[in-house]
């Protein structure tokens, strides 16, 4: 009974996070259908639209890669050079950062020739979202940091440092539970579900991992993921 | 002269297209993203009319600022619609005469809000 009332908040809660960002979409369409504004306007309105339906296309594949993280059959594991997965997610984020002209530090010799056992979409998934992370909340012309570090002999740890707007303590927590985000985060407008950090959570726990965040408000967020190494090559 | 409507929603997509067609339609707009610079506002301006959005940062801000506007003798008299797109999910149905104590405004919207609507509801109200 219990769950089936959590499953029931849960799907209002998501339908309820969808259908604002759709009613944004129809309510700025609706304002060019009508003739309200010039071409110009009505160009950018459209453009504002557009951005608005692949915020909600994020939000479903959240969705979707949540709930088939239940399905333990779709976690195919192999072995992974971290930095590779890294430098692949560096690569997707590109045009973001370069557009705002984000100074990238990525410290191949740190992270380089370190294996774990994953699954490459999923862990794909936790450096796309935690690189997306740091630049959206970021400065124009900030910096975000990448480096690695062992742990200990058995782990290694992955650290993402932003410049960017931080988050505050009595938040920090929180930012993991499903559709909540951080007050500084609410500003930068988007639409997103807030399901980003839970489900990057819940990917590296999958994988005997765990994640912490340290962050300091309107000065920035270091991420440090940290998994068990597969085997490291000499 | 004009009435002036204060238009409060956290997104600015939302903001900005309501802002456009209450304009056209007539109406003097200022706009907010938040309570507390609604609470500004509200003291700054002389307000005809209130399109609060409920939810902003917490569940509940709309709905604080709406009674916080209604128990005050300043402010009271200024008509609150109350749009939200949280009504499916509590099955929340509206009626001003039924629950006028405990939702303290003249008219609950449903987003997406048809503008034709909002324009009869905001004349409606302002008559």
């Amino acid at each position: 009974m219990k769950k089936l009332a959590q499953t029931q908040e849960y799907l209002a809660t998501v339908a309820h996070e969808i259908k604002a960002p759709l009613s944004a979409i129809i309510n700025l369409l609706d304002v060019v259908d009508k003739g309200y504004v010039d071409h110009k306007k009505g160009m950018e309105l459209v453009g504002r639209a557009k951005q608005k339906a692949e915020v909600v296309i994020r939000m479903l594949d959240d969705i979707l890669d949540y709930t088939l993280l239940e399905d333990k059959s779709l976690m195919k594991r192999e072995k992974l050079d971290i930095f590779q997965v890294i430098q692949e997610s560096v690569s997707i984020m590109w045009p973001y950062i370069e557009a705002k002209k984000i100074r990238l530090e990525h410290d191949q010799e740190s992270c380089g020739k370190r294996y774990v056992s994953g699954n490459y979409t999923f862990l794909l998934r936790v450096f796309n979202n935690l690189i997306m992370n740091a630049i959206k909340y970021n400065r124009p012309g900030g910096s975000i940091h990448i480096h690695c570090q062992p742990a200990d002999p058995e782990r290694i740890t992955i650290k993402i440092q932003d410049t960017g707007i931080g988050i505050s303590p009595d938040e920090l927590e929180s930012v993991f539970q499903i559709f909540v985000r951080g007050k500084e985060a609410r500003k930068n407008i988007d639409g997103s579900i807030g399901l980003g950090l839970s489900l990057v959570r819940k990917i590296i726990e999958d994988h005997n991992g765990t994640i912490d965040l340290e962050s300091e408000l309107g000065r920035g967020t270091t991420v440090s993921v940290t998994f068990p190494f597969l085997l490291r090559e000499k | 002269m004009k009435k002036k409507i204060m238009i409060v929603d956290d997104d600015l997509d939302v903001l900005e297209s309501t802002k456009i067609v209450l304009e056209h339609s007539g109406f003097d707009t200022v706009t907010a993203t938040n309570v507390k610079v609604a609470e500004e506002i509200l003291n700054k301006e002389k307000l005809d009319l209130i399109l609060l959005d409920v939810m902003m940062e917490k569940d509940s801000d709309g709905f604080n600022f709406a009674q916080f506007v209604k128990m005050n003798e300043r402010f009271k008299h200024i008509p609150i619609i109350l749009v939200t797109a949280v009504n499916q999910r509590t099955k929340f149905k509206f009626d001003a005469k039924k629950d006028g104590d405990f939702l303290p405004v003249e008219k609950f919207m449903e987003k997406p809000v048809e503008f034709d609507d909002l324009i009869a509801t905001i004349r409606g109200l302002l008559k």
